[in-house]
C-alpha cells in the first residue's frame, strides 16, 4: 500500500514497470526522463551491468504537486527482466501500488511474455496482492519493429494470451520512439491514485 | 485526502498529469513500412535475427544467425572487408551459442556493434574502401579486446578452481570454463585440457567425452561437406 504521511500531508505511490528482459521497461523510463526532465525536475537512477542490462532496478521519482492539499510523490521503478534476478523483482514489488506490464511484441518473445506475467502474479502473491486487483496496465511495446519487417504478434494475439482474463487497459507502444509511453504512464497513475483513494474509504 | 471528493481528486490528478506531461501526447503514428535503405538489402533478415538475440539465447535463433551469415558470405564473396565482418559475427555467434547464458556480456554487445558497422558499410552510399577498412578495424580491435576479456575471465575462474578443496569440488564443471580464445584464426573455439595424467577421474571422463563429441562433430562435418559435393 502507498505510503501516506498524514502529518506531513504527503502521499507516495510506487509504480513498477514489469516484463520480460529486453522488453523496453528501462526505455520507457528513459523516454519519460529525457522528454520531461525540465518539468519533473528529477534524476533517473539506474544500475547497469557491463552489457547495459538492468542489474537491480531503475528508479525515477517525481513530484506531482498538491492534490487535495497533499503532496503526491510518484516513484517509478523497473525490474531486471532476466529470469535469474527473480529475488530482485520480488523485492522491488514490495509496497507496489500499480504495475505497468511491458510486453515484447516480437513473435519470438511470446513465451517470455507469458512466463513473465505468470512470474508477476506469483511475486505479487508473495506480497499478498492479486494481479486481478492491483492497478495494472499492459503495454504492447516495440510495435515500430513492424517497419523493419520483424515478425510481430498481432494485438489480438497479445490480448488473447495476456489480457483475456485480466481485462485491463492496454496500449500499443514504441518506447524507443515514444509512442504511447506517456499515455501508459498517465493511465497507471490515474488508476493507482483511484485505488489509493478507495483504500482510504 | 478526503474520500468524499472522489471526482474532484480524479480531476485534480488529471490536471496535474496534464501539467506535467502535456494536454495530449503527440503519439507519433506507428507507421507501416518505411523507406529505410536496409529494407531491400540482403542484410535485412540478419538485422531481424540479431535483434531477436537477447540473454535468453536459444539454439534456434543462433542457428538462424549462423545460417544467415553463411548466406551473406556467399552473396558478398568478392568483398574481402565484408567477409571479415561476417567472420566476426560468425565467431561471436558461435561463441554465444556454445556458452549461452554464461557468455561474456560484451559478446552480445559486440554482436550488435559489428552489425551496426556492417550496416553502415553496406548501406552508406559513396563510402570509400579506406573508410570501410577504418570501420572494420575498430570492430576487429573490439573483437580482440573481447577475446582478451574472455581469456582473463577463464584464467580467473581457473585460479578459483585451484583453491577449491577436492572434497567440495563440483562434480559437473561449467562448460564455460573450457572455453578459451584462439589468437589465430579469428574464431573463438573450445579447447580441451591436454595433460590427462594430472586429471582427476571425473576430469578424465569429461575430457574423453568431449573428445568423442568433437570426433563425432568432425565426422558429421566431413560427411556434410561430402554430401554438398
Amino acid at each position: 500500500m502507498s505510503f501516506i504521511n498524514f502529518k506531513k500531508k504527503e502521499v507516495q505511490v510506487k509504480v513498477v514497470y514489469y516484463g520480460p528482459g529486453r522488453g523496453g521497461k528501462t526505455t520507457n523510463l528513459e523516454y519519460i526522463y529525457s522528454n520531461f526532465k525540465d518539468r519533473i525536475k528529477t534524476e533517473i537512477v539506474a544500475i547497469k551491468t557491463q552489457g547495459d542490462r538492468t542489474l537491480f532496478f531503475d528508479f525515477l521519482p517525481f513530484d506531482m504537486g498538491k492534490i487535495k492539499g497533499y503532496d503526491v510523490k510518484v516513484q517509478l521503478y523497473t525490474v531486471p527482466g532476466q529470469v535469474k534476478y527473480d529475488a530482485t523483482r520480488e523485492l522491488v514489488l514490495r509496497g507496489v501500488d500499480g504495475v505497468v506490464f511491458v510486453a515484447d511484441s516480437m513473435e519470438a518473445r511470446r513465451q517470455q511474455n507469458l512466463q513473465s506475467l505468470k512470474n508477476l502474479q506469483e511475486n505479487l502473491a508473495i506480497h499478498k496482492k492479486s494481479i486481478f486487483k492491483i492497478p495494472l496496465v499492459l503495454q504492447y511495446n516495440k510495435r515500430d519493429l513492424a517497419e523493419q519487417d520483424i515478425p510481430l504478434l498481432s494485438v489480438e494475439t497479445l490480448e488473447k494470451g495476456l489480457n483475456s482474463k485480466l481485462k485491463v487497459p492496454f496500449f500499443e507502444a514504441s518506447a524507443v520512439v515514444g509512442t504511447n509511453v506517456v499515455h501508459t504512464l498517465k493511465k497507471i497513475i490515474s488508476m493507482t491514485m483511484a485505488s489509493v483513494e478507495n483504500q482510504l474509504k | 485526502m478526503n474520500s468524499q471528493n472522489d471526482r474532484t481528486v480524479a480531476g485534480e490528478v488529471e490536471d496535474r498529469l496534464k501539467d506535467l506531461f502535456g494536454e495530449s501526447e503527440e503519439s507519433p503514428a506507428i507507421a507501416g513500412k518505411s523507406d529505410s535503405p536496409e529494407e531491400d538489402s540482403p542484410i535485412r533478415k540478419l538485422k531481424s535475427t540479431i535483434l531477436s538475440i537477447d540473454w535468453e539465447i536459444s539454439d534456434d535463433v543462433l542457428d538462424k544467425l549462423i545460417k544467415e551469415i553463411g548466406g551473406l558470405e556467399n552473396t558478398y564473396k568478392d568483398d574481402k572487408n565484408l567477409l571479415v565482418f561476417f567472420q566476426l559475427l560468425d565467431s561471436v555467434g558461435k561463441y554465444v551459442k556454445s556458452t549461452k547464458a554464461n557468455a561474456h556480456p560484451g559478446a552480445i554487445r559486440l554482436l550488435n556493434s559489428v552489425y551496426n558497422s556492417l550496416e553502415i558499410v553496406i548501406l552508406s552510399k559513396g563510402i570509400t574502401t579506406a573508410e570501410k577498412r577504418k570501420i572494420l578495424h575498430v570492430q576487429v580491435e573490439q573483437f580482440k579486446k573481447l577475446k582478451e576479456k574472455i581469456a582473463l575471465r577463464k584464467a580467473e575462474m581457473a585460479k578459483k578452481k585451484e583453491v577449491i578443496p577436492p572434497e567440495i569440488k563440483p562434480a559437473i564443471e561449467e562448460k564455460e570454463e573450457d572455453v578459451v580464445v584462439q589468437v589465430e584464426p579469428e574464431v573463438i573455439t573450445e579447447k580441451l585440457p591436454a595433460d590427462i595424467s594430472r586429471m582427476t577421474p571425473q576430469e578424465t571422463v569429461a575430457y574423453v567425452l568431449a573428445e568423442v563429441k568433437q570426433l563425432i562433430r568432425a565426422e558429421f562435418k566431413a560427411l556434410r561437406d561430402e554430401l554438398k559435393l
